[in-house]
């Protein structure tokens, strides 16, 4: 019962993971840029969210919002900073944004306050139980609403014209291009689609730990990092399974008595075992 | 038939266009046109700035002097895939396909801007016909392709946009002399479903059998123009610009 008990915990902090790689993913597979800012979308989501909460009293309201806003800010990032400096060396978009995540996190710091705001809400889901095996309602709502994103996702990127655009852009930029593909339109979308997910991700999170605050995305930027990895960079298949795989490791190591390290600390060994035996993660394509 | 030509189209025109990367100038002031229906060739050696001149026309790279028209109508500075709704279409140097894609995905993509899938039907029936191999390889990964079904399937994908005006570059290269006349035979044989073709080549013989025209491109200039069969036989061309 206990290892049914555990794979909920595993699918829970799964799914989070995933939310916020599969974006990562996303824009590195196309830009080849380490989008470090993406962890601070995170946390906006998350403040958006409960800013939206508070006035409207509306949960959904707040997450809908919250993901187009966040959306739309993530390509704003996109159109007037990445775009102006893809053809320098790589080096700089990712200094770059290293330095809009600091910028954002000290700007959230600035409107909020150093303070950890609670964050609850109530769902209509009801609270499983069966012997000593249970699921919460918290855990219920992040399980179907990452189900929920990640079959659409999957619908987008497989069956209509943006996916194979997306998919095209991936492979070949300048051949995308060329077959009539308005590619800055398409990466904007990239940034949009995968800003949104975080943004539910933050929210998510959020509402689970019941609090939000200015730095929630120091962690979760290094373990994005780790999933994409661990995936191989730019695979979002590879990142939906390393980001359940990484929660499968912490989970149950964690919960192992004999383990004596902290919980963070198993996505950075697992990183540098993939680093150094096997670069190209599970399902990533080598460099070109 | 003469009479109603006797002034012809200009399908495509380049004037005094210029191109340099930084200090380096790879396009010095470069005049050609293609007319409605020719098969144009620019020749010369590796590093004569064939590939920037199509890749300029295409629009991956931006003249910084000159203008480019396609019927008439000013292109110069269009993104690329504005440039489709002018008909123009490229099969890019090397067989560049999208490699992690599938033959089918890739053909598709071809015809990204068509909208009438019956259409989409019709030419990829038509594709099939012409390279049988396509068809045969229809599911696979294109980056698992040999060389030269990676230069068919180029073709192929640049011919599923319907286009008017096809810019080929170095569609030889690294395919066998065998390989070679069968890939220029087909080329040649585009003629006849009305596309207008400017290809560049450092296979100067070869192409020079299948083109109407030619000129010769050396240092970024164009030094020498002519019909083929003009630039062909002239002994001078052959030994300074053409090495034959």
């Amino acid at each position: 019962m206990e290892l049914w008990q555990e794979s909920v915990n595993i699918l829970v902090l799964g799914s989070i993971y995933v939310l916020i790689a599969v974006g990562l993913s996303m824009i590195y597979g196309i830009l080849r840029v380490l989008h470090v800012a993406h962890a601070g979308i995170y946390t906006l989501g998350a403040f958006l969210s409960l800013s939206i909460a508070g006035v409207t009293g509306n949960f959904w309201i707040a997450l809908t919002l919250s993901a187009i806003i966040s959306g739309f800010f993530g390509a704003l990032i996109y159109r007037y900073i990445y775009k102006f400096v893809l053809k320098e060396e790589r080096i700089v978009p990712l200094i770059i944004s290293v330095g809009l995540f600091i910028t954002m996190q000290d700007l959230y710091r600035i409107i909020y306050g150093p303070y950890k705001y609670p964050f609850s809400i109530s769902t209509a889901i009801p609270y499983i139980r069966v012997g000593s095996f249970y699921v919460s309602p918290l855990q219920m709502l992040i399980l179907m609403i990452t189900g929920v994103i990640l079959v659409g996702l999957y619908f987008v990127l497989n069956k209509t014209r943006i996916g194979v655009g997306l998919k095209a852009c991936a492979n070949d930029l300048q051949m995308a291009e060329a077959v009539g593909i308005n590619t800055k339109l398409t990466i904007a979308l990239a940034f949009f689609i995968g800003s949104a997910l975080a943004a539910v991700a933050g929210t998510l999170v959020g509402v689970y730990d019941n609090s939000v605050y200015p730095t929630m995305g120091s962690t979760v930027s290094y373990k994005a990092f780790v999933v994409v990895v661990l995936g191989g960079f730019g695979s979002l298949k590879g990142s939906v399974i390393a980001g359940y795989l990484l929660a499968a490791a912490e989970v149950l190591l964690v919960s192992w008595k004999g383990f004596f390290l902290p919980r963070d600390a198993i996505g950075f060994l697992v990183m540098i075992i993939f680093l150094i035996f096997l670069p190209n993660g599970l399902f990533g394509k080598k460099e070109r | 038939m003469e009479e109603n030509t006797k002034k012809v189209i200009k399908v495509l025109k380049l004037e005094n266009v210029s191109i340099s990367y930084g200090k380096i100038s790879a396009v010095r002031n470069v005049s050609i046109h293609v007319e409605k229906n020719e098969i144009v060739a620019i020749v010369g050696a590796n590093g004569a700035g064939k590939t920037t001149l199509i890749n300029a026309i295409m629009g991956f790279v931006s003249p910084q002097k000159g203008k480019i028209f396609v019927k008439g109508h000013e292109i110069t500075n269009l993104a690329p895939w504005k440039k489709l709704a002018f008909g123009l279409a490229i099969v890019p140097e090397g067989g560049r396909v999208f490699r992690n894609l599938t033959v089918k995905e890739n053909l598709l993509l071809g015809a990204y801007r068509i909208k009438d899938k019956s259409k989409i039907d019709d030419k990829m029936n038509e594709i099939f016909q012409m390279f049988p191999k396509m068809k045969k390889r229809y599911r696979q990964i294109a980056g698992t392709l040999s060389g030269g079904e990676r230069q068919m399937l180029a073709i192929a994908r640049a011919l599923m946009s319907f286009p008017k005006i096809l810019l080929i570059d170095e569609i030889s290269m690294g395919l066998m002399p065998k390989l070679v006349d069968e890939v220029l035979e087909t080329i040649h044989n585009l003629k006849s479903k009305d596309v207008t073709i400017l290809i560049a080549e450092q296979n100067t013989n070869e192409v020079l059998d299948i083109a109407d025209r030619a000129y010769v491109m050396q240092n970024g200039l164009i030094v020498m123009s002519g019909t083929a069969e003009e630039l062909k036989n002239d002994s001078k061309i052959k030994e300074s610009y053409l090495g034959i």
